[in-house]
């Protein structure tokens, strides 16, 4: 269902590393070629001429690749990564007096980190995957049976969008966030757990433009089998106006 | 010759070097005006059961102090909720503890004595005798449980509906909107020395705490869902007890969260308020009310029905002569 393959940001993030060490070996290796026997003076003025060539060939090469716009090797488009969700924090609510604490702690943090773990791949197939953000099929098994029926009327906000690849060209998450409450049994046993979440995304229009999407709210998951599923949800998305993203390389790998 | 080249060099340097220092202190000038932009959407979904035969339980106020054993105790509060999940209705009917009727096994007897005299099982096995009602589900809390659960949902909004001055129940309240604390909401709930209607105005207030629960629960829920296990846990572990061996429900937890679901879709307005009318009187030296066979019965089939009391049935609400100040 999901396609785990590289998608054109990480190729085009690959490509831009690899690029800069020629450039980098050009600009010191061209001293190295000027002749031990020419006058002192030629030397002199051949070095200055060398170093003024070699940075032009430097700065070019830094405009080359961060100027932004429609350069294949361009660092500043939203690249596709993993959705990493950032557990904010889990809690047990008790239904019942006198239980046993640890075990309804170590339920809360089982819970947390397994939920965790569906809403990066939910947001990861609805929203990043280009493959399949426009499809509720593909988020049908991360909800209860029940749910399923809604997916549909609720395509806009479950997934970037019904049309969504006439309008977007890429989604690269953002920071994240999630806190995750569960009700449980004097024994442990878990009933129901909520996540409390916001999941951020730049996405990168077809035109060129940016929006950033935020979408918070919260799901209700009931345990299906070894998994969590979402029986209900109340979440809400928004969409507003965002820059192109600055071109540090570092600022792509968070 | 060199000087020139050199600085036709340091033009070039300075031109690249200006782009790039623009192009990373600000975007595209079209950055700023994307060509299709989402506003905001929503996605809601909450599951519900269905069917129209209504769900009826049994919802019981113990008197029962700490200490005291809570299941063998006497009712103060006695509630049938009906509640149909297709046509989204529900009809509360309150009974006066004072009721006077046959407890099985124990003859004529005011009503409350059912939980003293045989716990929640008999208390059950009376009603469904004496009114002819099917009881699906029962919950039973006490007068620590239900100020504990006031409490962890921080209050409950509550129009009040008259002032309220009871040194008996210890309410002192003034009419009007407010949030009452769990000691307050318990005081509104006891109070019926204050009532001109006493105990019968009492079960009708008993009714318009449920429906002040209802509305901030469905509230609470629509800012964020996970009240429903904040609620069911305030709930749930104020019902019983089960380091005593008593869970104050027959309702399992998944059962719970179903019902929570149900209502957070259940209008509060179509949700029926009403006492079963009947006469005050005296039995046995003791303070009773005579139900009003005739109307209990018509109440009760219409609210076993469909979970509506059609307008001819619905009695006068006991408080309607209650000064408000």
């Amino acid at each position: 269902m999901r396609d785990s393959g590289k998608v054109p940001g990480s190729l085009e993030r690959v490509l831009a590393t690899e690029g800069k060490t020629p450039l980098k070996d050009a600009a010191t290796s061209s001293p190295r070629q000027t002749k031990k026997t020419a006058p002192r003076s030629k030397v002199t003025r051949n070095r200055i001429i060398a170093g003024a060539v070699g940075a032009v060939v430097v700065l070019g090469g830094i405009f080359f690749f961060t100027r932004g716009g429609d350069s294949p090797f361009s660092t500043s488009e939203p690249s596709s990564g993993p959705v990493q969700f950032q557990l904010k924090g889990a809690t047990y609510i008790p239904y019942q007096l006198h239980g046993d604490q640890n075990a309804q702690k170590a339920t809360a943090h089982q819970a947390a980190t397994e939920i965790q773990a569906q809403l990066d791949a939910l947001f990861e197939t609805a929203y990043v995957d280009p493959h399949s953000w426009s499809d509720t099929g593909d988020i049908e098994d991360f909800f209860a049976e029940g749910a399923k029926g809604s997916l549909e009327g609720n395509v806009g906000t479950l997934t970037l969008g019904q049309n969504a690849s006439d309008t977007y060209a890429s989604v690269k998450p953002g920071k994240s966030t999630l806190k995750v409450s569960v009700l449980t049994g004097a024994d442990g046993s878990a009933v129901r757990a909520t996540g409390l979440l916001t999941f951020n995304g730049l996405a990168k229009h077809d035109d060129g433009t940016y929006s950033a999407i935020t979408v918070t709210g919260t799901a209700v998951f009931v345990k299906d089998g070894d998994t969590w599923k979402i029986e209900a949800y109340h979440l809400n998305r928004s969409e507003k106006p965002a820059q192109a993203p600055t071109a540090s390389p570092t600022s792509e790998a968070s | 010759m060199i000087r020139r080249f050199l600085a036709i060099v340091l033009v070039l340097a300075a031109w690249i070097g200006g782009t790039v220092a623009g192009s990373l202190g600000t975007p595209p000038a079209a950055a700023s005006d994307p060509a299709i932009l989402i506003g905001a959407a929503h996605a809601d979904y909450t599951p519900s059961l269905t069917g129209s035969k209504p769900i009826v339980i049994l919802a019981v106020g113990s008197g029962a102090r700490p200490g005291e054993d809570v299941t063998h105790s006497l009712s103060d509060s006695l509630h049938l909720i009906f509640l149909n999940p297709d046509a989204h209705a529900a009809a509360m009917v309150g009974i006066p503890r004072d009721s006077w009727v046959d407890i099985p096994g124990h003859g004529m007897d005011k009503i409350n004595n059912a939980l003293v005299f045989g716990g929640p099982d008999l208390m059950v096995q009376t009603i469904e005798g004496d009114l002819g009602v099917h009881i699906d589900y029962w919950a039973l809390t006490t007068f620590l449980g239900f100020k504990t659960m006031i409490d962890q949902i921080g209050g409950l909004h509550v129009d009040v509906p008259f002032r309220m001055y009871d040194t008996y129940s210890g309410a002192d309240l003034h009419a009007g909107p407010q949030t009452l604390t769990g000691e307050q909401a318990l005081a509104f709930a006891r109070d019926r020395h204050s009532m001109l209607q006493g105990d019968f105005t009492r079960q009708e207030n008993g009714g318009r705490l449920i429906l002040a629960a209802l509305a901030q629960f469905q509230k609470a829920y629509a800012k964020d869902p996970t009240a429903l296990l904040t609620w069911i846990g305030a709930g749930m572990s104020n019902l019983g007890d089960p380091k005593a061996k008593f869970i104050g429900t027959n309702l399992s937890a998944e059962q719970i969260v179903q019902l929570a679901y149900t209502v957070t879709a259940q209008p509060v307005k179509k949700v029926q308020n009403i006492v079963l009318p009947g006469s005050l009187g005296t039995d046995n030296g003791l303070s009773t009310v005579h139900l009003d066979d005739a109307k209990m019965h018509s109440i009760i089939a219409d609210a076993s029905d469909d979970a509506i009391v059609t307008k001819k049935n619905v009695p006068p609400s006991p408080g309607h002569d209650q000064p408000v100040s």
